[in-house]
């Protein structure tokens, strides 16, 4: 079963946090199924422990059950089957108001008709607190969130970052034990993109509450979560650190969907030497011959940055490539190729284009054979339609099951 | 020189600009008299005496009398006939909007393929011309001994406006984004407290304005309060005709009662005005 959390880099950062404050309270999924009314799946079995303050972001291409997930976390999505645990109570027939987390909405869903200090006094009138209480938590998270100066506005009239923050800050002013946001960012432009990433950890160790992130970028992923979870059409791929992710895909799926410029993939044979046979050119990696038998068809990964146009100790494979274009970055040049040196620059393009189709193959639903991409030193004196030698880090190249896409 | 010839045609261009402006607004006035002009001039007879309204020659400008006002409800039932049509219409669409409220809020929260069905057959009873069911209904409410009461009317306005109301309510409903509902449930409050903290004031508008329209339905309706009410529950469009006689149709009266008719509702709109203009356009402007 590929949907068991790997026990690989469990919430080993709680430890680095400051001691949370509120009643941070871990989070379960127990084989949860959901079944909408259509009979589509959304979820099958979902297994997913999340540690107490840990921030774990779920993350995978459109339709995989990512935010299905964290509605079923919510309430806002009956469970056809399974359980589902907040800080060790069973949830799953709970109503959302029962079940004391707090969510960001995608559009923020802020109530139009209340203005600011409403909106974040709402969660607290609900529960009957004293207006004494309600005013000083109130001013406490506008504070916080630097909304102090708008509390009298109503959500029109503030801006996008604005409204994000007062769709927070309504998370936020009730100490939930857990909290849980489904592409909080998305609606914003790039620049405050990043700026609220950081506002958010910032916020997240401040507070310490067990935080499910729901995200389709897997940048975000990356950069925001103390572990992540890759789904794909409702099953849980992998779930761990995002170095581990990185470094230890446990399918090409992952693999793929992990990084940009995403992995290269390419077809290879495993010769009896103990290498391989890709594009007609023989690659000297030893490990080949360990994972793999003789004649197998396997799936070469390289990572674009696992390349170098000069030979050093970590770069010990030479590749003969065919340049098909560069583009410089400023910082970095990122080297367009075809792995098969023998076309002649022309054909490479050709291939590379129009006959792109008939190149590719799918492994497990995931493209293999595509040009490749090398980030490289901008020193590099490769030119497009000359054939060249690039050399690949033997140590982080990946091996997939041509068949299954199982990490080899 | 250049600069003449520059300037000329811009100021052409104002002037047609500026035709095209007075045009519109002639055009504008032309047909706002045209919508007015029925009820001024029902206004300006319900000020005259008998023999200035009857007069063959149309007086406009008169010295007006408050005569008829007085003579509407002293010498007839019409204040009753008001108090009546306010109880029926003022009831019955109170009930309207709750039922269809409650009615159109699943319609517009789960739609599916059924929930379409059931709105177009609830629609489809609007279809029904009235008067082919006038006669069954007149029978079922005497065979429970309901005619001739205000709660027939009642009864009947409320189901007539039904439809209505649904219709439109769903449509309010449907437009506001559900994550406002959802984001009140995590946030703690039950689905009521969220209905009257959230979606409720969310859609106020909209009610409203559904509220109007089938309070003006109510209000003006003749043919089921004709049938079904007595003497003493006498609707007042139904009382209007009292002033037709085989003596004479007092117009001067017809048309005071029928200023009495219209200001109540003239009023209403004009109070809720704001809301009229928020809930025709709630759905285009987010």
């Amino acid at each position: 079963m590929s949907n068991n959390p790997s026990a690989a880099g469990g919430p080993a950062t709680q430890a680095q946090r400051s001691a949370p404050i509120g009643r941070a309270a871990g989070v379960a999924f127990e084989q949860v199924v959901v079944t909408f009314a259509d009979g589509t799946t959304a979820l099958k079995g979902l297994d997913l422990e999340i540690g107490h303050g840990e921030f774990v972001v779920l993350v995978g291409p459109s339709g995989c059950g990512k935010s299905t997930a964290l509605r079923a976390l919510a309430g806002l999505q009956t469970v056809s089957a399974g359980a589902i645990r907040i800080g060790g109570h069973d949830v799953t027939d709970l109503d959302p108001q029962e079940r004391d987390v707090a969510m960001v909405f995608q559009n923020y869903a802020l109530y139009p008709h209340k203005n600011v200090y409403d909106n974040l006094a709402y969660p607290l009138r609900v529960r009957g607190a004293s207006s004494a209480d309600i005013d000083r938590q109130v001013r406490q998270t506008a504070e916080l969130l630097a909304l102090t100066p708008f509390l009298q506005r109503k959500p029109h009239a503030l801006s996008g970052g604005q409204r994000q923050r007062v769709a927070m800050g309504r998370a936020l002013v009730r100490k939930p034990s857990a909290f849980l946001m489904d592409e909080p960012l998305s609606n914003l432009d790039a620049a405050l993109r990043v700026e609220m990433r950081s506002e958010i950890l910032a916020l997240h160790r401040r507070i310490g509450v067990s935080t499910v992130y729901v995200t389709h970028d897997q940048v975000e992923a990356m950069t925001m979560g103390d572990r992540v979870a890759v789904m794909r059409a409702g099953v849980l791929q992998q779930f761990d650190t995002p170095k581990t992710l990185y470094e230890r895909p446990r399918n090409i799926f992952v693999a793929a969907f992990i990084g940009s410029p995403s992995i290269n993939l390419a077809f290879a044979e495993v010769h009896g030497g103990g290498g391989l046979i890709s594009a007609g050119q023989t690659i000297p990696l030893a490990r080949a011959g360990k994972v793999a038998k003789a004649g197998q068809k396997v799936v070469l990964g390289v990572r674009p940055e696992a390349f170098a146009y000069e030979q050093d100790a970590e770069h010990d494979i030479a590749l003969k490539v065919m340049p098909l274009h560069v583009e410089f970055m400023g910082s970095e040049v990122l080297l367009h190729f075809g792995l098969n040196p023998k076309q002649d620059a022309e054909q490479a393009l050709l291939s590379a284009v129009t006959e792109e189709e008939s190149i590719l193959a799918k492994v497990d639903g995931v493209a293999v054979g595509k040009p490749m991409v090398a980030r490289l030193d901008t020193r590099c004196p490769a030119v497009a339609g000359r054939e060249c030698t690039l050399w690949a880090s033997s140590r982080t190249t990946q091996l997939f099951d041509a068949e299954s896409g199982a990490t080899l | 020189m250049t600069e003449f010839r520059l300037t000329a045609p811009r100021r052409r261009v104002r002037w047609i600009r500026r035709v095209g402006v007075v045009a519109q607004v002639a055009g504008a006035t032309l047909a706002t008299l045209l919508f007015i002009a029925p009820i001024l001039w029902m206004i300006s007879t319900a000020l005259k005496t008998g023999n200035q309204a009857f007069s063959a020659t149309p007086q406009i400008l008169v010295a007006p009398t408050f005569e008829n006002f007085t003579h509407v409800f002293t010498a007839s039932a019409f204040g009753s006939a008001l108090t009546v049509s306010a109880f029926a219409a003022t009831v019955s669409t109170l009930l309207a909007l709750v039922i269809g409220a409650g009615v159109a809020y699943p319609l517009a929260r789960r739609p599916g393929a059924v929930q379409q069905q059931v709105a177009f057959w609830i629609l489809s009873l609007r279809i029904l011309p009235p008067i082919v069911i006038i006669i069954p209904l007149f029978l079922l409410f005497r065979s429970v001994g309901l005619t001739g009461t205000v709660w027939s009317l009642i009864i009947l306005y409320t189901f007539m406006n039904l439809p209505l109301t649904i219709w439109l309510l769903r449509g309010f409903f449907a437009d506001l984004p559900v994550e406002i509902e959802e984001a009140a449930y995590v946030d703690g409050a039950s689905k009521l407290r969220t209905f009257l903290d959230v979606t409720l004031p969310l859609t106020l508008p909209g009610a409203i304005s559904t509220g109007l329209l089938a309070f003006i339905f109510a209000w003006n309706e003749f043919l089921f309060a004709n049938v079904l009410t007595g003497a003493s529950t006498r609707t007042a469009p139904v009382a209007l005709t009292e002033f037709v006689n085989p003596v004479s149709i007092e117009w001067n009266n017809i048309m005071s009662a029928g200023t009495l008719v219209v200001l109540p509702v003239w009023i209403f709109a004009l109070a809720v005005q704001r809301y009229l203009v928020r809930g025709m356009t709630m759905g285009a402007v987010k």
